[in-house]
């Protein structure tokens, strides 16, 4: 008789954990379809350029509208340099749209432990072209010693990355509260 | 049915539901530069790139922009 009351109470009552094993495996499927999105798909324009000139690359054309591409940078700096590297994001005619920029550097020097090198020299950008169409980049450096050379390279991407890792969080975080919920109550019902 | 079954069994459902409508805002590009339009930057979401400039004239930090920068990370090590 107590048995069979104790299994309709715990029948009565969500079991936290089996719940956060659902948000769980949903937070790891969200993930790795977060690194799905993440990954590219095509290579569309890959150069080197001279950073001593300003220099547009492309055209590049999107097919589709709301495409997603991503935009890498890497320039072979020279010791105790930095350089302001920016690249502009033209239309067909060539009008600016907007630019985007960053500092890289490199320094080097010696303390007590001994020789140290330090350096920032590649960054990327993820964008999307809102409308189909055909697009150039235009890209300019400024430095205190220019670099040997700038490397450019767009890939179209599978997608954006953000929602499914971010719902992938949100899940974790729930399971993980799902999960301290369940103990509470086993340690309550023990002490109980 | 007892409510854990429940609560499982809807939680997938709404879980999956979810994940299917994000997968439409990841194929668009959602929260990348240029998915609000070229005015606005990326979204909240997204960190780690690069300085965006939206005019042509007055960047801060960038070429022919109003501020000076340079000289490298300054402190070094």
């Amino acid at each position: 008789m107590r048995n069979q009351n104790n299994s309709l109470i715990d029948d009565d009552k969500i079991n936290f954990r089996k719940l956060a094993s659902v948000f769980f495996l949903c937070s790891l499927i969200s993930f790795l379809t977060s690194c799905v999105y993440s990954g590219s798909s095509k290579q569309e324009l890959k150069t080197h350029i001279n950073p001593n000139e300003q220099i547009d690359i492309g055209p590049l054309i999107v097919s589709k509208d709301s495409t997603p591409y991503e935009f890498s940078m890497s320039s072979s700096l020279q010791k105790q340099s930095w350089a302001f590297i920016e690249g502009e994001v033209l239309d067909r005619n060539k009008e600016y749209l907007y630019s985007f920029g960053k500092e890289l550097w490199y320094e080097s020097g010696y303390d007590s432990e001994g020789s140290w090198t330090e350096n920032n020299n590649a960054y990327s950008i993820d964008m999307t072209f809102p409308k189909a169409g055909t697009y150039y980049f235009r890209i300019k450096s400024e430095a205190n010693k220019m670099p040997s050379g700038i490397s450019v390279m767009v890939t179209k991407s599978r997608g954006s990355a953000l929602p499914h890792f971010w719902f992938g969080v949100l899940t974790l975080l729930i399971a993980i509260v799902l999960n301290q919920l369940h103990t509470r109550r086993q340690t309550s019902e023990r002490f109980a | 049915m007892n409510r854990t079954r429940k609560a499982v069994i809807f939680s997938s459902l709404g879980l999956g539901a979810v994940f299917l409508v994000l997968t439409s805002f990841a194929s668009a590009g959602y929260g990348y530069m240029g998915y609000n339009g070229y005015g606005h930057g990326p979204s909240f979401w997204y960190w780690g790139g690069p300085n965006i400039y939206h005019n042509r004239d007055v960047r801060n930090g960038s070429i022919n922009g109003s501020n000076n920068r340079g000289g490298g990370p300054g402190t070094g090590k």
